[in-house]
């Protein structure tokens, strides 16, 4: 069962089994929650918003054709969830949830590599949480949720080729996020 | 040598995609060859890729272990909650019905068809049926109510003013009224021998005070009232309906002698808020 693609798991649920949503749910949830963490920064919302995504796949399943990819379906469905919830929170504070970064740090010996370790990592967190809702999106789906340029592309309903030339402004404007951020010592969350 | 704007385009895709190492082999010894002979390229692509190492270091913290639970109980919930109808669903499921219950023996497909002829031959008998049956209660439906209005009619008629009373009432659980009904009453209002009988219809009319014959009816039976009790009615009446034309017939009833001076000052009050 375990070799079945993700396309015909999601075909078995549509015509009634649902318990292979199970299947799909440990192969997609970490994914799904790394997406919604990096997007909003909030470790609960982004459970509900995961849950979300799985509740809609229950009740939309008679529209899935299985004629495209299943990734791709999956994701358009993620970013209508959290374009919900975006509309419903307004903004997500991205200076949420760092305890549990402070916890894995506090397990690493090396005193003041854990300091720059943290000091980068806050660093990080804090110039991807200063790009737009929109940039940072495209940021996270090219770097972080292994898509290829082409299954953005569809996602986002754009050419491949734009998407590269957009990526790149993108990376060119955390370049001079850090630079600016390390000059100034600025380590402050939030 | 500086690139023109088309060649740092291409270099950008070239360069993006090899960060995502979506490159095959010749593309990436063809952007390296070409990074090697260009400063302004070989330096743009340590920078991007340092930043883009750089980011590897977002690390996302585990969610929490309840997640994987919360998921169970919303698959058990929604496995076991009532079904509802789906207009999608039931088409499936009509289209699946007949996939299956659709025979492939000529002789069964011939039986079925039948069957089929004879179901629809049926609903339409039972819709026909239906039909004249609504007809049916329809005509039932006049019947009674031409049997209330004569009944009304009849007791009207009669000399004793409780049966006349309940005449009155018979119109008020009448739903339509008719001419004969409007008839009936104004001229119970205009020529009842018991001042409660005419105040019974004046109260019966004023429910049908939308009908202009009543309203007409009503403005003319001020001028044949003598009881002092139904002209008062008469005058509210008029300032309840806001009805400007009784301001003639009342005022009339002012110049009277024989409506008497308490009654005339309640009607010339009547004529103050009408005009």
């Amino acid at each position: 069962m375990e070799s079945l693609s993700d396309n015909a798991l999601m075909l078995k649920v549509k015509s009634g089994d649902l318990d292979k949503m199970g299947l799909l749910y440990q192969r997609y949830h970490q994914q799904l929650y790394g997406f919604f963490f990096k997007m909003c920064g909030n470790g609960s919302i982004s459970e509900d918003m995961v849950q979300n995504v799985f509740f809609r796949m229950l009740k939309y399943r008679y529209t899935y054709k299985g004629e495209g990819s299943f990734k791709t379906w999956i994701y358009h469905l993620s970013r209508n969830v959290f374009a919900d919830q975006y509309r419903k929170n307004k903004r997500f504070n991205f200076s949420e949830d760092m305890a549990k970064y402070e916890t894995n740090i506090e397990k690493e010996q090396n005193q003041e590599e854990l300091l720059i370790e943290y000091q980068d990592r806050i660093l990080l967190r804090r110039a991807i949480g200063q790009l737009s809702e929109e940039k940072r999106e495209l940021l996270i789906l090219s770097k972080y949720q292994g898509l290829k340029y082409d299954e953005i592309a569809d996602i986002l309903n754009c050419s491949a080729g734009a998407l590269k030339v957009r990526l790149h402004r993108i990376i060119k404007e955390l370049q001079t996020s850090f630079n600016k951020m390390e000059k100034e010592g600025n380590y402050g969350i939030g | 040598m500086a690139l023109d704007n088309t060649e740092k385009n291409d270099y950008t895709q070239l360069l993006m995609s090899f960060l995502k190492n979506e490159l095959t082999d010749d593309e990436k010894l063809a952007l390296l060859k070409a990074a090697r002979e260009n400063q302004e390229l070989a330096r743009e692509l340590i920078e991007v890729q340092n930043t883009w190492t750089q980011l590897n270091k977002y690390e996302v913290p585990a969610p929490a272990a309840s997640m994987d639970a919360k998921f169970q109980n919303m698959l058990l919930a929604y496995k076991t909650r009532p079904t509802k109808f789906s207009v999608v669903k039931t088409r499936q499921n009509i289209s699946d019905f007949f996939k299956h219950m659709w025979p492939t023996h000529t002789a069964a497909r011939t039986a079925m068809a039948s069957l089929l002829v004879l179901v629809v031959f049926f609903a339409g008998y039972w819709f026909s049926y239906q039909k004249s049956h609504t007809a049916q209660i329809t005509r039932q439906y006049d019947q009674i109510k031409e049997l209330q209005t004569n009944m009304m009619l009849t007791l009207l008629a009669q000399k004793s003013p409780v049966e006349r009373l309940k005449a009155v009432s018979i119109s008020q659980d009448l739903k339509e009224i008719n001419t004969s009904v409007i008839e009936a009453l104004l001229n119970t209002l205009n020529q009842d021998d018991n001042d409660n009988v005419r105040l019974a219809s004046l109260e019966a009319l004023i429910a049908y005070a939308a009908d202009p014959r009543v309203r007409e009816g009503l403005i003319m039976a001020i001028s044949h009232q003598k009881s002092p009790l139904v002209q008062m009615a008469l005058a509210e009446t008029m300032v309840e309906l806001q009805e400007k034309r009784s301001v003639g017939p009342l005022k009339d009833l002012l110049r009277s002698e024989n409506t008497p001076e308490e009654i005339k000052d309640k009607i010339q009050e009547s004529i103050n808020i009408l005009i």
